[in-house]
């Protein structure tokens, strides 16, 4: 492992990792790590499910860039830098919607088909013919490529192929990807939030194992409350007595998750009394399905394993209670936008989506019962972070003096990973600039 | 058709209901609410706020409701403790009796102050009453933002809208 010194602190013989807090409080770190990173990784768009129809565009914001996310007349999808080749307007300003035939700028009347060809230029005698036809339409970034439905988009023409770059993620991107013959898809209704942190504070979040015993002990009662999901049906062990069973495991390229097996109800496929006695047929019928499809131990992975996942930088997959999508926009050091989505089974019948939503919701979301305390301590440290003078360092040393094999999702190694691969990408750059 | 009259007995009930909140007298709140109710926020980008299948903000029924209550009342919800100071600006009530129900539409304006910033949640409610001899209660409290992110909300529906 290694480390520049100025932002990580690794000190093997001493047990002990620590990253620097001015990582987090710095505007020139910021604006280097959109260079360094942002323009260099694959980033994540959106899933296939979401624009199912010719025609079918959603826009969003990746890496500072307006996109639409759209499908053809033809059933290709494409992603496209949301901006008239003309003069720069954006030609599409809505948030999604169906556009049968064209994206049209009303600046000056440009209209590209949903192929981004450049189909219509008003008055366009006023080129000669030979400027006419070199005319350009909609830009798509150099890279746009898909696994199982997750649409992702690059910057940059260089690097490894997105496949490549996945690495170990495509295993529990086929897991989800597998909880139904009729696939999975992402469920209308998305929440848009923010957080006065920066964003890395959430990439921690998301798969730190350590803080819901504290942070999160009014939910942990809620659902007590509730006769929720605690008891596993055929074991019987609940939250406390397991102890955080859940590992931690590195997928390369900086892509980590923590995953083991469940103690609450999963839509696909492991029935709890906090999803309804009515949801209960449906569900064991998913489970046996799963059990004639894979085979009993792939089929209790896909329906009774719990993972958080990180696909470097800003992608976390979460199958804990719901099927949650997540990726996060930094906005400046202390602001990041967050978009949150919930997949579903494609087709299932709106019994077993409203149940799918609410198991997750009582737990996920800025109106859940989790999520706003996880944000408050994010700002928290954003806010202790004035002290970066003179509290330089933060410890993610947990479980840094065992082998890999046996980190838990209570130990840090995920967190660590995270930084190492933040920290090299920082400075690969850094040293081809002062090479180069 | 809107009944002028009950609108302005139901305009008390809200504004009644608002100072429960902003005092954080949940206990009293809760007792508003029939044992079937429902509260509800939708996602602020869901068009339809009567779509059931779409992902919302809040779905909460009555014990779910009871839960976040009694989280809310604890000094161990992060969020909301310390607790922020809230105002509800509620205006243009407009009630109905539809079978046996009220139906009540309403504007709200909601600054919660903490941490020195004020959010700012603003739309509309669009709930159904019901009439006991004792007052009005909730069958369905839905609050329905105008916002397109929760950003000018401080990123959270941590109180109750």
């Amino acid at each position: 492992m290694q480390a520049n010194g100025e932002f990580l602190r690794v000190e093997e013989a001493n047990h002990t990792f620590l990253v620097n807090r001015a990582s987090m409080a710095r505007d020139d770190i910021f604006r280097a790590e959109h260079e360094r990173i942002f323009e260099k990784c694959w980033l994540y768009l959106g899933h296939n499910t979401e624009i199912p129809k010719p025609g079918d565009f959603v826009t969003r914001t990746v890496a500072g860039r307006p996109m639409i996310f759209c499908r053809d007349r033809d059933e290709q999808v494409h992603a496209f830098l949301n901006a008239c080749t003309h003069r720069g307007a954006q030609v599409c300003r809505e948030d999604r919607g169906n556009e049968s035939r064209f994206f049209r700028c009303f600046y000056h009347g440009w209209t590209f088909a949903t192929n981004g060809d450049l189909v219509g230029v008003p008055d366009d005698a006023a080129y000669p013919p030979d400027r006419r036809e070199t005319l350009p339409g909609l830009a798509s970034p150099p890279g746009v490529d898909s696994y199982r439905g997750f649409v992702f988009v690059r910057f940059t023409d260089e690097g490894p192929s997105l496949s490549e770059y996945l690495a170990g993620t495509k295993e529990y991107l086929d897991y989800i990807s597998d909880k139904s013959e009729s696939g999975i898809e992402v469920i209308e209704g998305s929440h848009r939030y923010t957080m006065r942190a920066n964003w890395k504070l959430l990439m921690e979040n998301s798969f730190d194992g350590y803080h819901p015993a504290s942070t999160h002990q009014t939910y942990v009662r809620a659902v007590k409350e509730l006769g929720d999901a605690l008891e596993n049906p055929t074991d019987g062990s609940t939250f406390r007595r397991q102890g955080g069973p859940a590992r931690a495991y590195d997928l390369g390229n900086g892509h980590c998750v923590t995953a083991g097996p469940s103690v609450f109800g999963r839509p696909v496929a492991r029935w709890a009394p906090g999803l309804g006695e009515e949801t209960r047929s449906e569900i064991e019928r998913r489970y046996e399905r799963l059990v004639e499809v894979h085979g009993k131990e792939r089929a209790d992975r896909i329906a009774n394993w719990d993972f958080n996942m990180l696909i470097f930088p800003n992608l976390f997959i979460i199958d804990f209670l719901g099927l949650v999508v997540r990726t996060v926009e930094p906005v400046a050091t202390d602001a990041t936008a967050i978009t949150a989505w919930m997949m579903g089974v494609q087709g299932e019948d709106p019994a077993m989506r409203q149940a799918s939503i609410r198991s997750a919701l009582s737990f996920f979301g800025p109106g859940g019962m989790a999520t706003p305390d996880d944000v408050e301590a994010l700002e928290s440290c954003q806010r202790g972070f004035g002290s970066v003078t003179e509290h330089q360092w933060s410890d993610l040393s947990r479980g840094f003096h065992k082998p890999l094999e046996e980190q838990t999702n209570k130990d840090e190694m995920q967190l660590r990973r995270f930084w190492t691969e933040w920290d090299s990408l920082l400075w690969a750059d850094k040293e081809t600039a002062a090479h180069g | 058709m809107v009944d002028h009259g009950l609108s302005q007995e139901v305009a008390q009930f809200l504004f009644n209901e608002a100072r429960l909140l902003d005092r954080w007298d949940l206990d009293t709140w809760l007792d508003l609410f029939e044992p079937d109710a429902r509260y509800t926020v939708p996602a602020t980008d869901v068009g339809d706020p009567g779509n059931t299948v779409a992902l919302p903000l809040i779905d909460d029924d009555r014990r779910r409701l009871g839960a976040r209550v009694t989280r809310l009342k604890s000094t161990h919800a992060h969020a909301e403790y310390p607790r922020s100071r809230t105002r509800r600006l509620i205006t243009n009530v407009t009630a109905e009796v539809s079978q046996d129900d009220v139906t009540v539409q309403a504007n709200f304006a909601v600054y919660r102050c903490r941490h020195e910033h004020v959010d700012l949640y603003i739309g509309r409610y669009e709930h159904q009453l019901v009439k006991l001899s004792g007052g009005y209660r909730f069958r369905h409290r839905q609050a329905i933002l105008d916002l397109e992110t929760l950003e000018i909300a401080g990123g959270k529906v941590s109180i109750i809208l």
